[in-house]
């Protein structure tokens, strides 16, 4: 019974702090190592899951760190406690709908916010570097090689993320996995 | 009338089957939800849909739970809006459900194993090159790169994200408020 109630309020505080589907990743992290739920590499396959699905990343995410954690119930419990933000904070919003377009608040508190998010972004993304390209503990060239071919096809060829996901499992099939075959058929 | 009553559940299946092929970021499905309700249907104005829009983006959250939301809101009110969200959010549900399922059941084998090496290794460059895209919005004045910098500090030092963002908020309020006052 506790892990629903951790979940649903784990995902209900990431749900208030976040501002989109990226920034939500880290926070993701925190809580999901903070309660053991899982370990950094899931996460990683948990972001590459995400992409490939149609849907939010956050609820994707919320989805596969519920079922990982509780179950079916777990699922249910993290995505309702990842949409309780949106229902609460656009309900007081909607009810002051025009007054809020005007309201500079809000713009003061995103010009610090999204820098921020961005500044925990770019932390986070240290930590996946370091557990992302090892194999068995050790640095993979292989993976390294995925990893920087990834970004070119990203930024230089404008792949989406999906079709990236599609290719570089693939190009790990091919670096990882057949070379075991050759080994054992020797 | 009888129209009125059956629009929850007209914006509830419309929802649901943008639910399914909305891949990546909520800008496929702004476009869904413009070219059938706004152009079409005529449900809401061309200008009401933009500041659905700016302000949908502009809470915390879920973006696009937060963008179908007031769109419901605007359409219909309350029953509207949840009608949106629960449909918009029941697909990536049940897909991940099924999805996990099998995550859980084949990441062991040797061979799925390898391609779940090959992605993770893409998962740094994907949420690099999806920041990248944010940093205009968010370097639009010179004070985001200490903003930046020092969040960026804080999360290496081990600090809470959650307080992080928080206290950057704060921040926010309070120094921008001055500057302008």
């Amino acid at each position: 019974m506790l892990v629903y109630l951790q979940l649903y309020w784990a995902f209900c505080k990431i749900g208030f702090t976040s501002f989109g589907g990226l920034s939500m990743i880290p926070l993701i992290e925190s809580e999901m190592t903070a309660h053991a739920w899982m370990a950094l590499e899931e996460l990683s396959d948990i972001v590459a899951i995400a992409e490939m699905t149609p849907g939010p990343l956050g609820l994707n995410c919320a989805t596969f760190a519920g079922v990982r954690a509780g179950g079916m119930l777990g699922a249910l419990c993290a995505s309702l406690g990842v949409l309780t933000p949106t229902v609460i904070i656009c309900s007081v919003v909607a009810l002051a709908f025009h007054r809020f377009k005007e309201a500079a608040a809000v713009q003061h508190l995103l010009q610090a916010v999204r820098p921020a998010c961005l500044g925990i972004i770019a932390g986070f993304l240290i930590n996946l570097l370091r557990s992302d390209y090892l194999v068995n503990g050790q640095l993979s060239p292989a993976l390294i090689a995925i990893g920087v071919a990834a970004l070119v096809l990203l930024l230089r060829f404008r792949f989406t993320a999906p079709k990236t996901v599609i290719v570089s499992a693939a190009a790990g099939l091919l670096l990882l996995y057949v070379p075991t075959l050759f080994r054992a058929a020797h | 009338m009888s129209a009125k009553k059956s629009l929850p559940l007209h914006l509830f299946w419309s929802f649901f089957q943008f639910g399914f092929y909305t891949f990546g970021g909520g800008w496929s499905l702004i476009a869904q939800i413009q070219k059938k309700f706004v152009e079409e249907e005529k449900l809401l104005s061309e200008e009401e849909m933009l500041d659905v829009i700016s302000i949908g983006r502009s809470l915390p959250g879920l973006l696009t739970g937060n963008t179908c939301y007031l769109f419901g809101y605007q359409v219909g009110g309350f029953a509207c809006a949840l009608a949106c969200v629960i449909g918009i959010s029941l697909p990536p549900v049940i897909f991940l459900t099924v999805l996990t399922w099998f995550y859980e059941r084949l990441r062991a084998q040797p061979l799925v194993e390898s391609m779940l090496l090959g992605v993770r290794a893409a998962v740094a460059p994907i949420i690099l090159s999806g920041t990248l895209r944010l940093r205009k919005a968010a370097f639009m004045l010179r004070s985001g790169y200490v903003f930046f910098a020092l969040a960026l500090a804080a999360y290496v030092f081990g600090l809470d994200c959650i307080l992080i963002i928080a206290i950057a908020a704060a921040a926010g309020l309070l120094l921008y408020r001055k500057k302008e006052g």
